[in-house]
């Protein structure tokens, strides 16, 4: 009888240990994800603030279309992965938008202060693809663990939910060679 | 003296050395080594073989520096000056063992040589290379125990890419890597792709900043060089990269047991100076 209360009780502790340590598996994997989610807010915003000033030294030249597609763009914190989706994809469009007027206008393209800032979008374009892959890497790093078993087991019970991916897969393709 | 006389002589040279390196010097060494067990009584047979071995070294050692010598300003010289721009090449000299510590890759040893530097630039990077062996010996006598950390060439590029820290990615089979430095707390990064995970280690205070530096072309290309060279190392540093393989052969040499052609060396220079262009055209330095 004592050895078989020993046993149960062996097996309980590795039960209660095994639960404790893939809960803290599980939130440690939050918490990067967390931390990963902060670098795409912060290469967005970086990218706003260079294409804002971009349709700065833009103006002048088709203000009326440019102004239209800045207003569109909001950025907030706390935005859902979906509204930072469409930020994103926004920005494309103003991205493009100023990739026409560059062409049609070359003092404009050879201005040295537009020349810096296609640099610096070049730069936040590059960061926001990092940002991308890194939160992207993270969420299925979360997400298997939400769904594999056993540690599905523990996820549930905390009520944890899928992370979505930040898809930008197609921005890079048409985004990152911003060639004025 | 005309390039048929140069190869001449670089060929008689070669003789010579081959003769030493591969008949007379193991001979006399195992003649020495029998002398030394089984011998005693004969002093004047043992003192004689000491001295034919001592002579085979003085004589090798001298022959070898003088081949190399001629042998790479023979082939070597003209051709460096014709594929890099500011060249300065000393085949005696290479990195001091205080700068191959700086670039983090290799554990430092008790036994290094560097020879064959190289500085030049190509496409606008300027670079410098050397081949390196970095040995650890411990013990005496019968437990003498030498453990070969690294044998292969190193290189360090300057670019003008400006990063924030430091990431380091060693193939899989690169043992005795560098500690990291004191005070940097470097962790493993997982990246995206398990093809490259399962390869490489990646390793970087900054995670983001692992993803910044190993855009997925450039991990393909980075696939690509281990892949050709066995195992490699990179650590990108601030406006720095520096890149190392293992390499059985030295960079720049010729192989003693060939005949000198000179089509044929002048290929094997070649395909040594393109190991520089590869890493330089692979890893993307030019195109920044």
């Amino acid at each position: 009888m004592g050895a078989i209360i020993g046993v149960v009780v062996v097996l309980l502790i590795a039960v209660v240990g095994w639960y404790i340590g893939t809960y803290n598996g599980i939130k440690m994997a939050s918490l990067k994800l967390e931390e990963s989610l902060s670098g795409i807010d912060v290469a967005l915003t970086k990218r706003y603030d260079t294409l804002t000033k971009m349709v700065d030294v833009v103006k002048g030249y088709k203000e009326h279309e440019i102004k239209l597609f800045t207003e569109v763009i909001r950025l907030r914190s706390g935005m859902s992965m979906e509204e930072r989706n469409n930020a994103n994809s926004q920005m494309n469009e103003l991205a493009s938008q100023l990739r026409v007027v560059a062409e049609n206008y070359p003092e404009l393209r050879s201005s040295a202060n537009f020349e810096q800032l296609q640099k610096a979008i070049a730069d936040v374009e590059e960061h926001l693809q990092a940002a991308r892959r890194f939160y992207n890497s993270n969420v299925t790093s979360y997400n298997a663990k939400l769904m594999l078993f056993p540690s599905s087991i523990v996820a549930d019970a905390m009520g944890a939910r899928r992370a979505e991916f930040f898809e930008a897969e197609e921005v890079k393709k048409n985004d990152v060679k911003m060639e004025f | 003296m005309r390039l048929h006389e140069q190869i001449a002589l670089l060929e008689k040279q070669r003789k010579i050395l081959f003769l030493l390196q591969y008949i007379l010097l193991p001979v006399g060494i195992v003649s020495f080594m029998f002398g030394m067990v089984f011998d005693h009584q004969d002093l004047a047979l043992f003192i004689v073989l000491m001295c034919v071995v001592i002579a085979a070294l003085l004589y090798f050692s001298y022959h070898c520096g003088s081949f190399k010598r001629n042998y790479k300003e023979t082939f070597l010289n003209d051709l460096l000056r014709e594929i890099f721009d500011d060249v300065v090449y000393d085949w005696k000299d290479g990195f001091a063992s205080e700068e191959v510590e700086i670039m983090g890759m290799v554990q430092r040893g008790n036994r290094f040589h560097s020879e064959d530097y190289l500085r030049a630039s190509y496409n606008g990077v300027s670079f410098e290379q050397a081949d390196v062996t970095i040995k650890h010996v411990t013990g005496s006598g019968k437990n003498r125990h030498t453990t070969l950390y690294f044998k292969g060439r190193m290189f360090k590029f300057h670019t003008t890419v400006k990063r924030v820290v430091d990431v380091q990615v060693f193939s899989e089979g690169f043992r005795y890597r560098a500690k990291p430095y004191e005070g940097y707390h470097m962790r493993k990064v997982e990246m995206e792709e398990m093809d490259f995970n399962r390869k490489f280690d990646v390793l970087s205070v900054d995670e983001m900043e692992a993803f910044y530096v190993l855009t997925p072309p450039l991990m393909e290309r980075i696939k690509s060089l281990r892949d050709k060279y066995g195992n490699v190392a990179f650590h990108f540093k601030p406006n720095e990269v520096y890149v190392a393989f293992n390499c059985k052969r030295d960079a720049f040499d010729a192989v003693l047991t060939e005949e000198i052609s000179y089509p044929k060396e002048k290929a094997r220079l070649e395909e040594d100076i393109r190991d520089i262009i590869s890493i330089i055209e692979t890893i993307g330095l030019s195109e920044k």
